[in-house]
């Protein structure tokens, strides 16, 4: 854990006497904090147990917006390779029911196995398929609506057409943080995506598990950036404002509320230390910058995001979210799956960076990995001219690593031609489900009474996989 | 008490596995309609009862249930379902096991839960205050109530607050807004005995009042100024609803009147009197304001009348009714058919449309004046805008895509229902209705351009459709004192059959009850009019071509004339009597069949249809046979009439983007009716699972809920009079409640949006109940309440914490400024606030639209006026009312929470708005004052009401002079402006600034 918890102003003496004691009395507050019986329950995010021993103390969720062609990635359909160009019915095509014939569309991208286990991965993905003996691929996914929209709510709040907390919240409110500096849930996205900010919002969830956006950029989240000219104004301030609160507090029988935001003042100050700092990659070395594929200097593409991730995860934050890219110029490949190509180029090493850099250095023991998308892409077309696909939420594949999930496996089966589970589904729900309990929760149990109701992530559905538990 | 715990998990077990297995594997073949083997599965009825085997399930004996064995696929029996490949899983077939062995429990709460007894469905009670031992306490009746339970716990009131704590309390409360410095000095000074009293009533009188107090309402019924849908369109008419609310309590409306105007204003407001019409039609806003869902939300219709029915749930009667859409609801006495009596009352009703990603037209806006006065404007605005249209188009001008419709516009070029491609099913969505095979198609698009321009889609009908009915109400309805003569269009195309046909399809014009005045029949040998006991015929059929009916209509003499024409011919038809059962007005269009329903008819297919009081233009016959032809050589005639130049056409593309933006006439985002029908259930929530219709009604176990079956219109009158009889037994509890939430941090019923058996009981049944009659007597006065309330002694009590404030209500709950409270504040006390009220927003011209899920609504519009005036997005929620906990845009927010998070400090450490604002009070107070101690003593009064004590004065003059030393060694210039500008920062961050005692 991080020292960057109390401030460390550098004309200490001089404060002093300005406020005619000790300065900011962080220690102070928090005895008080600590007297009060009710205070810690007060904080939403002081450190909770989960139900049963968690497998993950983190999870970094790496979502592909868009909708990525499992066809032509993690799921090898050698029928399809030799069908393609064939007609077959289809009883619903785009939402629509009626009787299509499609036509089969050959993957573009050829596949081959990898590792030690031999998990069959396309050249889509090079360097990720070179990580294949740490995944758990899992072909059998399913959503439930065939639209970017829902299935993107869906993906992240287990409900496909209301706004409900995501699954990042669902954490926070469940695990708490340890790191007052930084938030419990941080969203790392260089565009909106599609539901906007109901992604990581934490509806009827207490406002601090909601997911904190970070853009890169000069100021990755909002008023980080010192607007007194020095700190040393700013540290005096502080101390005025320090000042006039514990008078306030004083008279009020150092009501815990009142507590709570003079501290909420000392984590901001050391926010304003620590998210620079977290920014700052200066001091990673160029052999981890390599593994990453990230320019010296550069703040650009999903190898930045990943690395921040990493970084994040060491301070203690517990639900990492990146998204690739946003609602547009992303995976949606209607038009021609070539455009695969420099989305997968962006987020390939990057990923395989980000696994080999958190098993170095023994984070992946403790860190969940995930990658996943909102739906996959047809492996049929109605035309037998067309060069993308459409979207399809069917079947599609999501792969998880890290702590508690067994490495080099797949896990469900889609048919043929990849068009449907074919054995062993793992509905949304189930997914979601299984992320719960590898973090030490009964997802049937994490619950919060909402307008009458407990709410759960899964609502009335899920099932762990527990195939895939290691 | 164990057995009920038992009983509640084996209906969660049957909710979560047995109903759905049911539904979505057996239902096909034995549900609803369906009866295959004369079996029903969607009731523990049906099943005991069976079907041609005998019964299907015996509860308690699995082993000897048919359907076990069935799914079980056993030999002796016919396995089900037959598809093997849809053969249940293993565990699914163990918890049918499980269920009927446990007693086949089927949940049907309602009977059961219609004889218990629940105290929020009970009359409210008379009931007399009690006498206390400690009269000298208690100011009210209120106290009473309070102080008996007090003294019952033994507990002592809290002292009084101080005179200054209290016209701070009393000043946020009532408007959200801080005392000045010359209102707490006046209020000290006032010794008289209704000093306190008045100071009330100036608050109440405050306009201030009304955006304080209308923003709870807003919070009830999340307003916001976007739709919600994948796009989150703008909805630049909503402010008007925003205001209304906001007058309305600053007018002390009464609560029911506020209701009712809410829920059927629009039908209030043609009763008169003129001078309420707009404000009227205004406030259904409420509803119009309902969410809206998808890439094509009239797709997701069902779901924004869930949504209406939610919030008009939580906020009115304090029941979660939306949980009903699927399943009669688990713990509250709310069935599935309550859901849809009340369903069927907003189906019937239309819902102004703002536009989304796939119809990109706003539609059914309402105008703020009566039709007589719009209809004509509207005219002259659809004349104006498609000429501007035409001649921009023929100039090579790109003509926007975003059009306003009228709201008596039917609709009937078909042109914004589903078409046939992305995402939607080809169907037809309210306001029209239909039933049977009927699809909406590119192919059916009439080359005749006289009424509408020329679309993309038709309604095509099948040859072997067998019977259909398509129908839709004519808003405003056509009767002779409104308009004389009314006009009717409609193209048609018919299909030849290959044998000759025994069936019609019939065109019909009458009244809501189902009167006639006209039918056109068609085939494919003719076409008959019908208007009474004779058919005459109009003329021949032709297959394959398509022909254009005019109808002239004479209301008042009663009799109709007319021409059909076809590519090269026109046959026009005299004058005959209407048919004499007809009332003599125009409510309904219908288009059906005659004959046996699965009797033969040619496929048809239907394109503009219009009915207005205005005559349209007659169809272009002189063009050659070929239809692509003749709309090519339309369009080249009028492009050589088009000689005008550039410059000309600059000033209309400003003309039209002006006449689109602003609208003929001031128009709302509101409610009408719509056409008048019962609601079918919908299995599951789907609306293509459909069972049987239920008659348009309210909620059952609160009484008095059916519609009188001579119901004219959609039933929203009636609901929103059933909702505000004086004797309901949770509008007036509900609300009593609310308020008395809003003033001490928590209410009676702890739970404001949740009455029902899951929420919690009150703390002081019968001080709600007094409240409750006592609110209903005032004339559902708030400000009365209000006074009841704040002139108590338990109101002026000195603050305790959150965390001690308890039950027995000893001492004032001490709480956090709202979000809107710490921006208007903030502004306030800096000088900053532009206290006038607002209207609309500067959302980019509608012509400009084209959001999408890729690209959504999505801005930030700043202003220095009061906090509820910010906009709203539904999508995107405004980032400094999410930072501090603002209302949710997409669900009823009962109450704010009070979160304390590090990114609320950083607001008041680095947030522009708070620097600014810092900033220029500085320079105010450097103004007003000379001296450095009255700077700072000013500032005080302002922020805090109160002066310095002489420690904390010194303080400010001590921080003033370091900070000026230390800035004129860092930077240099200014330093005396800035240093203070620094100090008050302090002063806005500081816990005495942001909270109440």
């Amino acid at each position: 854990m991080s020292e960057h918890c109390c401030f460390k102003p550098s004309r200490r003496g001089m404060l002093r006497t300005l406020v005619g004691g000790s300065l900011l009395l962080p220690g102070i507050v928090s005895e008080l904090l600590a007297e009060e019986p009710g205070a810690a329950t007060d904080d939403p995010l002081s450190p909770k147990q989960p139900h049963f021993a968690p497998r993950a103390k983190n999870v970094i969720f790496l979502y592909m917006s868009g909708g990525v062609s499992h066809v032509d990635s993690w799921d090898p359909k050698p029928k399809l390779f030799a069908d393609a160009g064939k007609t077959i019915p289809v009883n619903e095509f785009q939402g629509r029911k009626g009787d299509f014939r499609m036509f089969l569309k050959r993957p573009e991208w050829e596949f081959s196995p990898h590792g030690q286990c031999g998990t069959e991965v396309s050249s889509l993905f090079p360097r990720m398929a070179e990580c294949v003996d740490d995944l758990c691929v899992i072909r059998s996914m399913k959503s439930d609506h065939t639209n970017h929209y829902e299935a993107t709510l869906g993906i992240h709040t287990g409900s496909f057409t209301f706004a409900r907390p995501s699954i990042g919240s669902w954490i926070s409110y469940g695990l708490g943080t340890f790191n007052r500096n930084l938030p419990s849930f941080v969203v790392i996205a260089p565009k909106s995506p599609y539901a906007g900010g109901q992604v990581w919002g934490s509806d009827f969830l207490p406002g601090s598990h909601q997911g904190t956006l970070m853009a890169p950029g000069p100021e990755p989240v909002a008023n980080i950036q010192r607007r007194s000219p020095t700190s040393r104004l700013q540290e005096m301030e502080l101390a005025a404002l320090e000042r006039l609160n514990s008078r306030h507090l004083s008279t009020r029988s150092h009501d815990p509320l009142l507590a709570a935001r003079i501290k909420s003042y000392e984590t901001a100050f050391g926010m304003q230390a620590e998210m620079p700092e977290l920014f700052d990659l200066s001091r990673e070395n160029d052999a981890t910058l390599n593994l990453y594929g990230l320019e010296r200097g550069s703040t650009a593409g999903f190898a930045w995001q990943c690395l921040v991730a990493r970084r994040l995860v060491e301070r203690g934050v517990r639900f990492v979210e990146l998204i690739d890219v946003g609602s547009s110029d992303n995976w949606d490949a209607h038009g021609d799956m070539q455009t695969h190509a420099p989305l997968a180029k962006n987020v390939d090493q990057a990923i395989a960076g980000l696994l080999r850099d958190l098993k170095q250095r023994g984070l992946l023991d403790e860190t969940l990995v995930v990658w996943t998308t909102e739906f996959g892409r047809t492996p049929f077309n109605a035309a037998a001219d067309a060069r993308g696909r459409e979207h399809h939420h069917w079947v599609f594949s999501s792969w998880l690593a890290g702590a508690g999930v067994k490495p080099g496996i797949t896990y469900g089966e889609s048919d043929d031609y990849g068009i449907d589970v074919a054995k062993d589904q793992v509905h949304v729900h189930d997914f979601h489900a299984t992320i719960l309990h590898l973090m030490g929760f009964d997802h049937k149990r994490l619950t919060y009474r909402h307008s009458g109701r407990d709410y759960r992530l899964t609502d009335v559905y899920g099932n762990v996989v527990t195939p895939i538990l290691a | 008490m164990a057995s009920a715990v038992a009983a509640d998990e084996r209906e969660q077990r049957f909710e979560a596995k047995i109903r759905p297995v049911l539904h979505d594997v057996c239902f096909a073949c034995h549900g609803g309609d369906r009866t295959s083997a004369a079996l029903r599965v969607d009731s523990l009825e049906g099943l005991m009862q069976g079907g041609d085997s005998g019964p299907a399930i015996t509860a308690g004996d699995p082993e000897a249930s048919l359907l076990i064995q069935a799914i079980q696929r056993h030999p002796d029996v016919s396995a089900m379902p037959p598809d093997e490949a849809q053969a249940l899983r293993p565990d699914q077939v163990a918890d049918f096991v499980a269920w009927i062995r446990d007693g086949a429990v089927w949940p049907a709460q309602t009977e059961q839960f219609e004889s218990a007894k629940h105290w929020a469905f009970e009359p409210i009670r008379d009931v007399t205050s009690p006498e206390v031992s400690d009269p000298t306490w208690s100011r009210s009746t209120i106290d009473r109530f309070i102080r008996t339970k007090q003294e019952a716990a033994g507990v002592a009131p809290a002292p009084p607050a101080d005179r200054l704590t209290l016209i701070r309390r009393a000043t946020f409360d009532l408007t959200g807004l801080p005392p000045t410095p010359d209102e707490v000095a006046a209020f000290l000074r006032d010794d008289a005995a209704d000093a306190y009293e008045r100071l009330i009533k100036r608050l109440l009188d405050s306009p201030a009042y009304g955006e304080r107090w209308g923003r709870h309402w807003l919070d009830v019924v999340r307003y916001a100024d976007t739709a919600g849908e994948t796009a989150d369109y703008p909805v630049p008419t909503a402010w008007r609803y925003r205001n209304y609310v906001i007058d309305a309590f600053n007018a002390d409306k009464p609560y029911d009147e506020f209701l009712r105007e809410q829920i059927a204003g629009d039908i209030l407001a043609s009763a008169g009197p003129p001078e309420k019409y707009a404000e009227r039609v205004t406030a259904t806003g409420y509803l119009a304001i309902s969410r809206r869902f998808g890439f094509d939300s009239e797709n997701y219709h069902h779901l924004t009348i869930q949504d209406t029915i939610d919030t008009l749930g939580q906020s009115v009667l304090g029941l979660s009714l939306g949980c009903a859409r699927c399943h009669d609801h688990k713990f509250d006495p709310v069935s599935m058919r309550d859901y849809y009596a009340l369903y069927g009352i907003f189906d019937s009703s239309r819902y102004a449309f703002p536009g989304s990603e796939q119809k990109q037209k706003i539609r059914s806006l309402v105008p703020l004046v009566p039709p007589t006065e719009s209809m004509p404007q509207w005219r002259d605005f659809q004349q104006r805008t498609a000429t501007l249209s035409a001649e921009l188009s023929q100039q090579g001008r790109s003509v926007t895509n975003a059009v306003l419709r009228s709201l008596d516009d039917i609709d009937g070029d078909f042109e914004l229902q589903a078409p046939a491609a992305g995402g939607s099913n080809g169907v037809l969505v309210p306001p029209w209705l239909y039933q049977g095979k009927i699809s909406v198609v590119t192919e059916a698009q009439s080359p005749f351009t006289n009424v509408y321009p020329g679309g993309r889609v038709g309604v095509a009908i099948a040859a072997d459709a067998g019977a259909y009915r398509i129908a839709q109400a004519i808003r405003p309805q056509l009767w002779r004192d409104a308009s004389e003569t009314v006009y009717v269009n409609l193209d048609f195309r018919i299909h030849g059959p290959a044998e000759p046909t025994t069936g019609m399809h019939q065109f019909s014009l009458g009244g809501l009850n189902g009167e006639r005045a006209l039918d056109v029949l068609i085939n494919e040998r003719q076409v008959l009019l019908r208007t009474g006991a004779t058919d005459e015929i109009l003329g021949t059929s032709a297959t394959d071509a398509w022909r254009n009916l005019q109808l002239k209509v004479d209301l008042r003499r009663r009799v109709v004339s007319g021409r059909m024409s076809a590519l090269g011919e026109v046959m026009e038809f005299a004058e005959r009597p209407l048919n004499p059962d007809w009332s003599g007005t125009f409510e309904l269009v219908v288009f059906d069949t005659t004959g046996e329903p699965d009797a033969l008819r040619p496929a048809i297919e239907y394109d503009n249809l219009a009915v207005q009081p205005t005559e349209y233009s007659t169809a272009k016959v002189d063009a050659p046979a070929d239809e692509e032809a003749s709309l090519g050589s339309q369009n080249t005639a009028t492009q050589e009439q088009s000689t005008e130049p550039a410059s000309t056409a600059d000033t209309q593309a400003q003309e039209l983007e002006t006449l689109l933006t602003e609208g003929p006439v001031p128009l709302a985002y509101a409610m009408v009716e719509g056409t008048p029908h019962d609601a079918r259930i919908q299995f599951r929530g789907e609306p293509d699972q459909l069972g049987e219709a239920v008659p348009r009604g309210f909620i059952h176990v609160l009484g008095h809920a059916e519609l009188p079956a001579d119901v004219h219109g959609s039933g929203r009158l009636e609901l929103a009079q059933w909702l505000t009889s004086p004797d309901h037994p949770l509008t007036s509890r509900v609300m009593v409640n609310r308020v008395w939430r809003y003033h001490f941090g928590r209410g009676l019923v702890k739970t404001p949006n949740d009455f029902g058996k899951r929420g919690l009981p009150p703390t002081h049944p019968e001080l709600l109940d007094h409240l409750a009659q006592e609110f209903v007597r005032s004339g559902w006065s708030i400000k009365a309440l209000h006074r009841r309330i704040m002139l108590s002694a338990t109101y002026q009590q000195s603050a305790v914490d959150r965390a001690d404030a308890d039950d027995l209500y000893v001492g004032f709950q001490r709480r956090r400024l709202s979000a809107e409270e710490i921006r208007d504040s903030i502004l306030a006390v800096s000088g900053e606030l532009d206290s006038t009220p607002a209207h609309g927003h500067p959302f980019p011209s509608p012509t400009s639209w084209g959001f999408t899920q890729h690209a959504p609504f999505s801005a930030v519009y700043p202003h220095q006026q009061r906090s509820v005036y910010l906009m709203t997005q539904r999508l995107k929620r405004h980032p400094f009312l999410a930072l501090f906990d603002g209302p949710d845009p997409n669900a009823s927010t009962p109450q704010r929470m009070e979160t304390t998070v590090p990114t609320q400090a950083l607001f008041f450490l680095n947030d522009p708005l708070v620097h600014t604002a810092a900033d220029a009070w500085a320079i105010r107070l450097q103004t007003a004052c000379a001296a450095e101690s009255e700077r700072i003593d000013l500032a005080w009064r302002q922020a805090f009401g109160r002066s310095p004590n002489d420690t904390e004065l010194s303080e400010a003059i001590e921080f003033l002079k370091l900070y000026c030393d230390e800035l004129s060694a860092t930077v240099g210039e200014d330093s005396a402006s800035r240093a203070l500008a620094a100090y008050l920062r302090t002063l806005l961050g500081s816990n005495e600034f942001l909270h109440v005692d």
